[in-house]
């Protein structure tokens, strides 16, 4: 269902969000992809939505420093300084004896549960629905539109390809019914839709 | 609703119904309305506007019930007003995808005319509407079909035998044959309009033919233009096609009014009219007040005339000699002639010179003569009740308006008061009823606008419905001038196109909820697209008119010489063989 | 010590306005003070001159000195002259740099599960490479009851734990040190230094285990004191805010006559409260090294010099501007058969001054620490893995309720 290893664990949790703490690799989680993590009997999923790299005092004080910067320590920094990353997800839905609701879960992950990344297949069914759009337009503290444009294309990409403009197409048309007294921001996702 | 949960399966129903024909494909669903006002249709975002009509019909299922409708406005839509304002960038592609149909969309406006139960398939008036959502379909072939039914001689829902007669095919269903009740028909006064050109008598023709070949009734026709009789001009290729006696050649007499045009155009009449100017009464010159300009003091002093001079009283009053003569030479009044008569009557001579000079035009006419002992009438009487229709030519008459006026009022009141007698014989006795007579009458307006109607004996008929067994046949391209009284004592419509707003409106009279049909007949086609509604059609129609051509001939049972002929030698060879058995 | 890294600060539970009296008492007695030491720091930077020649009568002070008093920490100087300043004499050569550091978690009795984790972390740069360094971290748990318990069968203490952290970090100078002697495929020719934070000469001091023990952890370390010897390594202890006044003492004892070289005397220290770095920050320019000296603690002199691992140090300022106040004074500890070598002095000098751009640091220590440092989030992690562990096996592993309060604070 998910890559081979945990891409963090959970630090902290509630009904709609849970955030977890990770490692800057490349394998970081791109805004809008779907990761998973157990909350007792089920898997709540959630959409990434915020990155935050946290403020790291060692690298500012190195690159401040005067003089040159030289490239080991460039590199250093790069590749081997493994710099704390949290990441927030919003929680869109959860799967329960093998059935997934779009709806927020009954219990959020709890702290220290390892999260995971999603594969297409799991990313498609998920995401299958329609119902989650107003969870994250709704939701608070949330680049909305962006997440829901960010989430809808790889969640389209996860489809064969003739299939994609298709959902694509729906799930516009989906917005413009539950948008349709709010048409800036149903412009600025669909937009984003479409290029 | 149930499509948005899962969208692969949504779209694949969707294309499932793009690849199916159109007809009887989903166009929408309903979205509000009432009873009174009709239905608003949101259409599906996968349909175009441009591909639907006003006059289309449309079909609803919902709570067991079949709901027929007819599309009677389109009209655009969005979801927020900004849309109108500020239209999106629909050159791309996937907003115009997004946004067409689903924020932007047609709506149609639907007109509910009839209800099926879906279990005894029974049409009835509509009492009720389909609920929220109820999908909306273009009308299938056989939908259509089922609602007006076959062709031909076969029993209604009450199981009468009743003659459906094929006016016209539906708007893009050229398989469906439209057919009226001529029974129908002919039991309410039924009027054909539409702006001049429009083919208003080959239509009128149309109907007169299924009514002579039903034999639903007898016609007595005032042909104005001498269209009906023997042949009719035309636009086509044929310079003329072929009137009522020509396809009905033992049923239909033609009597004319004007001889000489008659012969000349060949039109084979079998008697000509006249009318004794002794009959004439003043009743039958008071409607032509508006042609004659005759003045209220004009019209008592006939009145006058007639209660005092007696029967004789128009002959003399137009007769110079008589005029002259009147008072005598008795010097002791002073005055002789006109103004002898005008002092005698207490009228005044200018009154009575004025009036003598309106009515020398008609003096002149040489339908009109002194001799009392023809009686038109009668004779016209008597082949209707033969069961033959008649056609009256007026030849150059027919230009005279007046003359028409005054021939058609006068005849049809006479015709008319035999028929009451007739009727109330019936009832008494066990007396055969007059033959159900339909009169049919051009420029109806003339006769039937409101100062008129109550003079003459056409509004009386309209009024009176079919008590006496006479209805009218109107033809008109004026309707706003038709008494509204009168107008919405017409049982069948159908209209041709019209262009003036009154005309339109006038058309719905007195049918309720036909304003709605008003975009559907505004509408039409300048040729050959009528729109039918009342009595004869079980819901209004718009038809494109069935032709009026040699395959029309022939499906009423013309046949030409070539064929009679051929007939006739097969005959001959039927009845030899019949013979040469039993010889042997 | 790395430096300190900005942390949240806890909030503090006392009442500051309590002491407000006292903080005034306090500016002025420190004011006092430093008008104190100031003078007395004069004094010191005066004799480091007066007695900069080294001959054989101070050299007998201060074995007199170490004899007299095994505590007495003095300096043996190497040089001839006390006031040495050197600079490199030679170019820039690039190095490649090692970095190691150790953290540890201390038995907590409280806890769920009794264990105690030593933890190093190693980064191998290589100057000029232009190549991410290496990194490498090296968890050792302990758990047998062999290693949490002493003979007298209690948990052993912090000073254990921190005796085997100690070798833990020089065993993995060692390791790397080796490893990428290797990696250069044998090659000799390119300086390889590795550098541990703290002093390269153990501290033995309180006695915290049975000799038997302590001689066994000394030959350890010795032996791989031996094994970067062996592949041309240079171990470096770098003390980042040095406190010690090892210079001073022996500046002390210079002053006296031999007689009165005796305990009491020393103890009797004019330079008391004052390090060695107060003296070099005021003589040391930027890029400037003292001369090498040799401690004079009996582990050094006898132990270490016994297996040619004797230690010598010398103080560098890494700052890059000039004067007292940018001076940034640092101890660096090497073997004596480095001190012995000019041109190797200088490279280190000059490889460690290069590492130390920026920071006033050696970038592969900050790197080293960092990787060595358990935090809290990770601890907790490892404990949840020892506790779903035991719950495998059907025990259950709980905190105890006084754990459970300090967490909660």
């Amino acid at each position: 269902m998910a890559s081979a290893s945990p891409l963090g664990r959970v630090l902290r949790s509630s009904t709609t969000t849970f955030t977890f703490g990770s490692l800057d690799n490349p394998d970081l989680p791109a805004f809008g992809a779907l990761v998973a993590a157990e909350a007792g009997p089920t898997w709540v999923y959630g959409l990434v939505y915020e990155v935050l790299i946290q403020d790291d005092p060692f690298v500012r004080q190195v690159v401040a420093a005067a003089g040159e910067l030289t490239a080991e320590r460039v590199e250093d920094m790069r590749q081997r300084r493994q710099v704390p990353v949290e990441i927030t997800a919003l929680t869109i839905a959860y799967r329960q004896d093998d059935r997934v609701y779009q709806r927020l879960p009954p219990r959020p992950p709890a702290a220290l549960q390892p999260v995971w990344a999603c594969d297409e297949a799991t990313t498609a069914q998920v995401l299958a629905e329609v119902t989650f759009f107003r969870t994250v337009l709704n939701a608070a503290h949330c680049p909305s539109e962006e997440l829901l444009a960010a989430a809808l294309r790889r969640a389209a990409a996860c489809k064969l390809p003739e299939q994609q403009q298709a959902y694509l197409v729906n799930a516009g048309r989906e917005l413009a019914r539950l948008l349709a007294s709010d048409l800036p921001r149903l412009d600025a996702i669909l937009r984003r839709l479409a290029s | 609703m149930d499509d948005f949960a899962h969208p692969d399966a949504y779209l694949a129903s969707l294309r499932a119904e793009a690849d199916h024909a159109d007809i009887g494909a989903r166009l929408g669903r309903v979205v509000a309305g009432s009873l009174s006002s009709g239905l608003e249709v949101r259409l599906d975002h996968d349909r175009r506007l441009e591909d639907l009509a006003v006059g289309r019909y449309v079909v609803m299922k919902a709570g067991g019930r079949l709901f027929f409708g007819m599309i009677t406005d389109i009209a655009l839509d969005s979801t927020h007003p900004a849309f109108e304002k500020t239209p999106p960038d629909l050159d791309n592609d996937f907003l115009r995808q997004v946004y067409l149909g689903t924020s932007t969309f047609g709506r149609l406006h639907v007109s509910p005319l009839l209800e099926l139960d879906e279990h005894n398939r029974i049409p009835r008036p509509v009492k009720t509407i389909p609920g929220h959502y109820t999908p909306v379909t273009t009308a299938t072939p056989e939908e259509v079909a089922y609602v007006f039914g076959t062709e031909g001689l076969r029993r209604d829902a009450d199981g009468r035998t009743v003659h459906y007669f094929h006016i016209g095919r539906p708007l893009e269903m050229e398989d469906v044959k439209i057919t009226l009740s001529l029974e129908r028909l002919v039991a309410r006064s039924s009027a054909v309009f539409g702006k001049s050109g429009t083919g208003k008598t080959f239509l009128s023709r149309l109907l007169l033919a299924g009514i002579i070949q039903s034999d639903v009734a007898v016609n007595l026709i005032f042909d104005m233009h001498n269209e009906y009789g023997w042949a009719g001009s035309s636009e086509g290729a044929t310079r003329t096609v072929k009137g009522l006696k020509q396809l009905f050649p033992g049923r239909v007499t033609i009597f004319t009014l004007d001889p000489e045009s008659s012969r000349r155009r060949q039109s084979h009449p079998d008697a000509t009219v006249t009318i004794p100017a002794d009959r004439i009464e003043p009743e039958d010159l008071e409607m032509l007040a508006g042609v004659l300009d005759l003045s209220e003091a004009q019209v008592g002093a006939m009145y006058v005339m007639r209660r005092r001079l007696g029967p004789g009283w128009l002959g003399n009053f137009m007769n110079d000699d008589w005029v002259d003569a009147y008072g005598g030479n008795d010097t002791g009044t002073g005055s002789s002639g006109l103004r002898a008569l005008a002092e005698d009557l207490d009228l005044h001579q200018s009154t009575l010179a004025a009036l003598r000079r309106k009515l020398d035009r008609y003096w002149r006419y040489e339908f009109i003569t002194t001799r009392s002992d023809e009686d038109s009438v009668s004779r016209i009487l008597e082949y209707l009740q033969a069961g033959r229709s008649v056609v009256l030519e007026f030849g150059r008459y027919g230009n005279d308006l007046g003359a028409y006026l005054l021939v058609a009022n006068f005849l049809t009141r006479r015709i008319h008061q035999r028929y009451v007698t007739m009727k109330e014989r019936a009832f008494g006795a066990a007396g055969e009823e007059p033959r159900p007579l339909v009169v049919t009458i051009e420029e109806a307006h003339k006769f039937l606008d409101p100062q008129i109607a109550r003079h003459t004996i056409f509004g009386t008929i309209a009024r009176e419905l079919r008590k006496y067994n006479v209805t009218l046949l109107i033809v008109d391209q004026r309707p706003s001038g038709i008494d509204p009284e009168v107008m919405s004592q017409v049982g069948t419509r159908i209209t041709l196109a019209l262009d003036n707003e009154d005309d339109i409106r006038a058309v719905f009279m007195g049918i309720s909820g036909g304003q709605a049909l008003r975009e559907v007949l505004a509408r039409l086609d300048s040729k050959e697209q009528a729109l039918i509604l009342g009595h004869a059609v079980p819901m209004p129609v718009v038809v494109q008119t069935r032709p009026y051509d040699t395959e029309f001939y022939r499906q009423m049972g013309y046949a030409d010489e070539e064929e009679l002929e051929a007939r006739f030698q097969q005959n001959q060879a039927l009845m030899r063989g019949r013979q040469r058995n039993r010889l042997t | 010590m790395p430096p300190k890294i900005c942390s949240k600060t806890l909030a503090l539970m006392l009442e500051l306005r309590r002491l407000l009296d006292d903080i005034e008492a306090m500016s002025r007695e420190i004011i006092t003070h430093r008008q104190d030491l100031e003078a007395r720091i004069a004094d010191g930077l005066t004799a480091l001159q007066r007695l900069a020649v080294v001959d054989d009568a101070l050299l007998d002070k201060i074995d007199r000195a170490a004899a007299e008093d095994p505590s007495w920490r003095g300096a043996f100087p190497l040089g001839p002259r006390l006031d040495e300043r050197h600079r490199p004499r030679i170019e820039p050569v690039d190095a490649t740099l090692i970095g190691v550091d150790g953290s540890q978690i201390y038995p907590d009795r409280h806890g769920p599960v009794l264990y105690y984790l030593i933890n190093t972390g190693a980064i191998v740069l290589r100057q000029g490479s232009g190549q991410a360094p290496l990194t490498q971290t090296r968890p050792t748990l302990f758990f047998r009851e062999d290693a949490l318990y002493n003979e007298d069968q209690e948990i052993v203490d912090h000073r254990i734990v921190n005796a085997a952290r100690e070798l833990a970090e020089i065993r993995e100078m060692a390791l790397q040190a080796v490893a990428e002697r290797e990696r250069l495929g044998g090659d000799l020719d390119r300086l390889l230094i590795v550098l541990g934070d703290g002093p390269l000469l153990m501290w033995l001091g309180e006695k915290d285990s049975p000799d038997q023990e302590v001689q066994r952890r000394v030959t350890a370390y010795l032996a791989e004191l031996a094994t970067m010897q062996r592949v041309g390594a240079v171990p470096v202890g770098y003390v980042d805010r040095p406190r010690s006044a090892n210079v001073l003492r022996m500046l002390h004892v210079a002053d006296l006559d031999l007689p009165a070289v005796v305990t009491a005397n020393l103890r009797a220290t004019r330079y008391r409260r004052l390090t060695d770095r107060t003296l070099f920050e005021r003589w040391l320019g930027p890029n400037e090294r003292s001369g090498l000296f040799s401690s004079t603690a009996r582990i050094n002199r006898v132990d270490f010099r016994q297996a040619g691992q004797e230690i010598a140090f010398f103080y560098l300022n890494v700052a890059r501007e000039p004067g007292p106040e940018a001076a940034r004074i640092v101890r660096v500890d090497v073997p004596m058969w480095v001190a012995g070598q000019p041109d190797l002095l200088d490279r280190v000098h000059l490889a460690i001054y290069r590492d130390c751009e920026g920071m006033d640091y050696p970038y592969v220590l900050a790197r080293a620490h960092e990787l060595a440092v358990v935090g809290s989030r990770e601890r907790e992690e490892l404990e949840q893995m020892l506790t779903v562990a035991l719950l495998r096996r059907g025990v259950v592993a709980a905190p105890s309720a006084k754990a459970l309060a300090k967490r909660l604070l």
